[in-house]
């Protein structure tokens, strides 16, 4: 009887270890896999960053709302992360960051132009969410020089 | 004798209960680091291709800027690259096929199509690639056996005023 009550004592002993083992395994299992994805997103919106500005020399000199719409298309088109929050994602070239090829009125060749890309990640939809519960803020930054030679855009005196 | 019997198969049954589920993770967390490494390789591969397609303009008469790309990122794609392969794919109406669920497990494809009336130029990494455990995380998309590498970066090019 008291073999039978020390048999009954240890398997509930194991069966509570298991239970307090177990879920830190999964949480520590999917942490790692939000922080890979985290990872894998932030290397995403650095390259659409990269080429979001690099399509700032695409329209010509002086086309600035043309120049604009490139980038953000290029950006939007080539970001594809499923774990993006939509309409988070968001591209910016601000005036303040002396991007005067974007918006000097005279060419300006050997300056930079610098965007920054940011995105908002939420694993709520998927099981992942269970541990990181947070949204995470992702931005990223790029800056490319001026060609050396553009044409101008109608109607724009360089 | 019995009651030791007893707790041995009962040792067993929870060791196989707990190895399931270790493993699973395991090979979970493995998987999913291999299609990060992956993923990024081919986010860094199609990168390069769109700045290589963009660079390359040819004369509108010649063959098309973006033939060069397979060509160019092949290697730097392979590399990062576990358990597939690499091959070209044809655009078609100008632009480059979307994954199909039809397309076989292993092998990732490169496609580069130019819009000119757009002044855009597109490089794609679509395909396959095989997975270890059934992948039911809301991991991207999947099918059995296989997780999904769907790359596709745009960039516009150069226009000229008149």
């Amino acid at each position: 009887m008291r073999r039978h009550r020390r048999r009954c004592g240890e398997d509930a002993q194991s069966v509570v270890e298991t239970a307090l083992v177990l879920p830190f395994l999964i949480a520590l299992a999917l942490g790692f896999a939000g922080a890979i994805l985290v990872m894998d997103a932030a290397t995403e919106l650095r390259a659409a960053t990269g080429l979001a500005t690099s399509s700032a020399f695409g329209a010509p000199y002086g086309a600035t709302e043309q120049a604009l719409y490139d980038i953000n298309d290029t950006f939007h088109r080539s970001v594809q992360g499923s774990f993006f929050v939509p309409g988070s994602l968001h591209i910016t070239c601000p005036s303040s960051e002396a991007n005067q090829y974007l918006y000097a009125s005279t060419y300006q060749p050997n300056t930079m132009v610098s965007c920054h890309g940011s995105g908002t990640l939420s694993f709520s939809g998927s099981i992942i969410g269970l541990v990181w519960q947070w949204p995470v803020n992702l931005e990223q930054d790029a800056q490319l020089a001026v060609p050396p030679f553009r044409q101008c855009a109608v109607g724009v005196v360089c | 004798m019995q009651g030791a019997g007893r707790g041995d198969g009962q040792a067993l049954v929870e060791f196989a209960l707990v190895l399931g589920v270790v493993l699973t993770l395991l090979l979970g967390c493995a998987q999913l680091g291999l299609y990060a490494l992956t993923r990024g390789a081919a986010i860094t591969a199609a990168e390069r291709g769109v700045y290589i397609a963009a660079g390359a303009a040819g004369p509108p008469t010649g063959p098309p800027a973006t033939t060069a790309v397979y060509a160019a990122i092949r290697s730097q794609l392979q590399s990062g690259l576990v358990g597939a392969t690499t091959a070209s794919m044809a655009a078609t109406g100008g632009s480059c096929p979307r994954l199909a669920s039809s397309w076989p497990v292993g092998v990732v494809y490169v496609c580069s199509a130019d819009d000119p009336s757009a002044g855009t130029v597109e490089v794609a990494v679509r395909g396959w690639v095989s997975a270890l455990v059934p992948p039911g995380f809301g991991v991207g998309s999947w099918r059995t056996g296989a997780l999904a590498i769907d790359i596709d970066d745009v960039v516009h090019t150069a226009v000229f005023a008149p």
